[in-house]
């Protein structure tokens, strides 16, 4: 019974424009959907016997590039990495301040210097001295401060690395359940098409935190690995990652001292060794910042509050002192020394003995710290003295890479001019990593639903289906004369 | 057969990427026209900021040297103008007692006599001047006047002089008052309360200083009151009765002051030499400043001429993105298909 096959045919191909409206429907309900893959419906002749048989669906594909996604991926961790880092260093450059800005650290110590000069030239000023002692505890306020700041720092990044690592045990446990349902729905012969989408968006999220690498498995499933080859997934549970953040950050703690911790991998923490696979997102920015650039950062800062402290505390300008006590700046009221630099920018003060507010006397920053009265107030040798201190080029011996003699003030200018290189270099990085990420995101938009596509597709489907119902009409028609007969 | 296609993501994408990337840089160059200076300096200088910080010390470092210079003028200043009027006073002074008026009486040489215990007086107080509350001449003891009471020096000298009689004798004595060390009770515990010694050291230039030496107790200013001192006594009635003897005790007073001019003027002269030293230090610095103030600028000024072009470019690139992107709005295929 020809007709009957006539019949058949165009019912099938009634249900697939209807499945063709269908998809250009869903494509472009999704038009704004981040991560939606166009859907295509595949089809195919049907034959039964030899014999055309109509339209078959053979089902629904996602249009999408697996490489553009994987390169995808990588840019995006690539760029977390580098804007996680710029962040910092940006940071640290707003604290350190660049040369002649309101605040900056060089600029706190000019003032210093300029209070010492203003008060040698008028010693008896009683308003000039307690200008220095002001500028003074303004320094080591600053440097406190910027200790503070880097400390602050570490915490942040540290507690990042907590939220970073929970995120990534959700969204794998995500991928897990989805990997499942996938292969259910599949077997079953359905459209998984929804949940392939949701996975990938699931994958993405842990690929800012983490470069993975993505490889099919049977049954729809993927494993995930990340590119320097630590298993995240594979098979039907994820691995469980642990962590842990200390709270407070003080410049004693480090990695390795608990409770300063690595990630811990089903229970077992990770040598530095094996942090190295994790390398190349957020994540292993953030350990960075916390491990190498914010210590560093606190080591400069400490060998620079140790430069002050030790030019102020020669024997040689102030002779009225013992010589194991402190100098205008302490350590928590004692001497500061080369051992016991680590935080010393975090600790420094300004001596007790010559801040009226402690108890102190104002006449001791001019005559001593060591003497018991007021001496002749036009002195000007000790301050003086102090000034010449500051500005003398001598060597140095705290250490954190500052090589060669210099003035005080040209190792201030010389950790500015390192901090700002840094965020500099940083910052370019970041804008290519950024430019390759836009770049790559741009193509897998390109990938993606175009109206205009869509429209066309709709048109064709409209004559398809008007086509298809003509010959259903045609058929009915034939029929009709057939049985009036 | 497959068609390529370009999604509709892809292209607001680039359109929002090109916005934002003009919007920054409108942003960044508003914000340098606006201040005159590149908005990042780190970049601007690659970093190296290390020129840079030591231009602004330089420039706080002579900033602060000009205002010392300028007290320290102000102080030497104080310094000139007392030694001058000091100078003058005494110089016509010395040569009028030394000179031995005809027939003299006993009410003209009272007379004179109290002239000269005024001009003692007045030289006291001038040495006892202070600017803006530093007195000048009392070395390190700048809070204190350099001098006592002129009328305590006078008992001090009269108690010295007590018994004796003649003219020389009584020279002899005030002398030796002027010119005992510190601890013998002469005119350095009695009369002058300033310090001995090093003098206060104020820096007024990049490794230039002057140090403020002089005080009440150098040879030169101590000499002049030793000499007024000395003619002042007869004021004070010793020697009463004597005709002679008083005038010859006021002219030994004359000599002495005389005898004094140079060593006054040489005094002068080192300050002078002072007021030159602050001069050319305050001229040095106002120079570097300029010129260190000129480097700065080229660091960190952002041309405004370039800025303003970049601006222009700017502008006509976003209205150009707009068209586009209004132009581009209306090119669907469903505003069509009706």
């Amino acid at each position: 019974m020809s007709i009957a096959k006539a019949l058949n045919n165009a019912v099938s191909g009634l249900t697939a424009t209807a499945r063709g409206t269908e998809t250009v429907a869903s494509n472009l309900a999704n038009i704004m959907t981040p991560g939606y893959a166009r859907r295509e419906v595949t089809q195919s002749a049907q034959t039964l016997g030899g014999y055309g048989g109509g339209v078959r669906i053979d089902g629904i594909s996602r249009a999408v590039n697996a490489t553009l996604v994987a390169e995808s991926r990588l840019a995006q961790s690539g760029s977390a990495d580098a804007r996680t880092r710029l962040d910092f260093l940006s940071q640290m450059g707003d604290i350190i301040g660049l040369p002649g800005e309101e605040g900056a650290l060089s600029t706190i110590l000019g003032e210093f210097t300029n209070a010492l000069q203003a008060a040698a030239t008028r010693p008896d000023d009683e308003l000039r001295l307690a200008g220095v002692v002001d500028a003074a505890e303004r320094l080591a306020g600053r440097l406190n401060a910027a200790s503070g700041a880097v400390q602050d720092a570490r915490a942040a990044a540290d507690r990042a690395i907590e939220s970073e690592v929970a995120t990534i045990n959700t969204k794998l446990e995500q991928v897990a359940y989805l990997n499942r349902r996938i292969a259910i729905i599949e077997s079953e012969g359905n459209d998984p098409s929804s949940l392939l989408d949701q996975r990938q968006a699931a994958i993405d999220a842990i690929a800012e935190i983490v470069p993975v690498q993505e490889v099919a498995r049977d049954g729809g499933r993927v494993a995930l690995f990340t590119t320097g080859g630590a298993v995240l997934l594979d098979g039907s549970r994820p691995s469980r990652f642990e962590f842990s953040a200390v709270g407070q950050m003080t410049p004693d703690l480090s990695v390795g001292i608990p409770p300063v911790m690595r990630i811990l991998q089903n229970g077992i923490e990770l040598s530095a060794a094996q942090m190295r696979l994790f390398e190349g997102g957020s994540l292993a920015a953030h350990f960075a910042v916390r491990d190498q650039l914010a210590p560093q950062m606190q080591m400069e800062l400490d060998a620079l509050a140790f430069d002050l402290h030790e030019r102020l505390t020669d024997a040689a300008i102030d002779a009225t002192y013992p010589a194991t006590a402190p100098g205008l700046f302490a350590d928590g009221g004692a001497r500061a020394s080369l051992p016991t630099i680590t935080g010393l920018s975090a600790r420094i003060t300004l001596n007790p003995l010559v801040n009226p507010d402690a108890g102190g006397e104002l006449f001791r920053v001019r005559d001593g710290l060591g003497s018991a009265s007021s001496g002749p107030v036009a002195d000007s040798t000790l301050l003086l003295a102090m000034a010449d201190a500051l500005s003398a080029s001598t060597a140095f011996a705290g250490g954190a890479g500052f090589e060669g003699n210099g003035s005080l003030s040209s190792r201030f200018s010389e950790l500015e001019s390192r901090v700002a290189l840094r965020r500099v270099a940083a910052e370019s990085e970041s804008s290519v990593r950024n430019s390759r990420s836009e770049t790559i995101s741009g193509r897998l938009m390109a990938d993606g639903v175009d109206s205009d596509a869509e429209m066309q597709r709709l048109l064709q489907y409209e004559q398809a289906y008007a086509a298809n119902a003509r010959v259903i009409q045609a058929i009915e028609e034939m029929m009709d004369q057939i049985l009036r007969l | 057969m497959s068609v390529h296609s370009i999604g509709d993501q892809a292209r607001a994408f680039a359109l929002q990427a090109a916005s934002y990337r003009l919007k920054t840089t409108l942003a960044t160059l508003t914000d340098e026209m606006a201040t005159g200076e590149v908005a990042d300096l780190g970049q601007r200088l690659n970093g190296n900021t290390q020129v840079l910080g030591h231009i602004e010390a330089r420039i706080t470092g002579l900033d602060q040297f000009r205002r010392n210079a300028t007290e320290a003028a102000l102080i030497v200043r104080g310094m000139q103008d007392v030694l001058v009027s000091v100078q003058s006073d005494v110089g016509a002074l010395g040569l009028s007692l030394v000179a031995e008026p005809f027939n003299e009486t006993e009410s003209l040489l009272e007379m004179r006599a109290g002239e000269v215990a005024g001009a003692f007086e007045t030289a006291v107080a001038r040495f006892n001047r202070s600017v803006g509350d530093r007195f000048l001449f009392s070395g390190l003891n700048s809070d204190m006047a350099a001098l006592a009471q002129a009328s305590e020096i006078m008992d001090a000298l009269e108690l010295a002089t007590t018994g004796l009689t003649n003219a020389a004798d009584i020279a002899q004595a005030v002398s030796d008052w002027f010119d005992a060390p510190q601890g013998a009770g002469g005119f350095l515990d009695v009369a002058y309360q300033g310090t001995l010694g090093q003098p206060q050291r104020i820096e007024i230039g990049e490794g230039e200083a002057i140090g403020l030496s002089t005080s009440a107790a150098t040879p030169a200013l101590r000499y002049v009151l030793k000499g007024l001192a000395t003619a002042a006594l007869v004021d004070r009635g010793v020697l009463a009765g004597q005709h002679q003897e008083r005038r010859d005790l006021m002219q030994i007073g004359g000599q002495i002051l005389l005898d004094n001019n140079s060593n006054l003027l040489s005094e002068m002269g080192r300050i002078g030499l002072g007021q030159q030293i602050v001069d050319r230090a305050q001229t040095e610095s106002a120079s570097a400043l300029a010129t260190l103030q000129i480097a700065r600028n080229d660091l960190r000024a952002a041309d405004p001429y370039e800025t303003a072009g970049a601006l222009k470019q700017v502008e006509a690139q976003l209205e150009a993105l707009y068209a586009v992107t209004a132009r581009l709005s209306s090119l669907k295929l469903v505003d069509f298909l009706r």
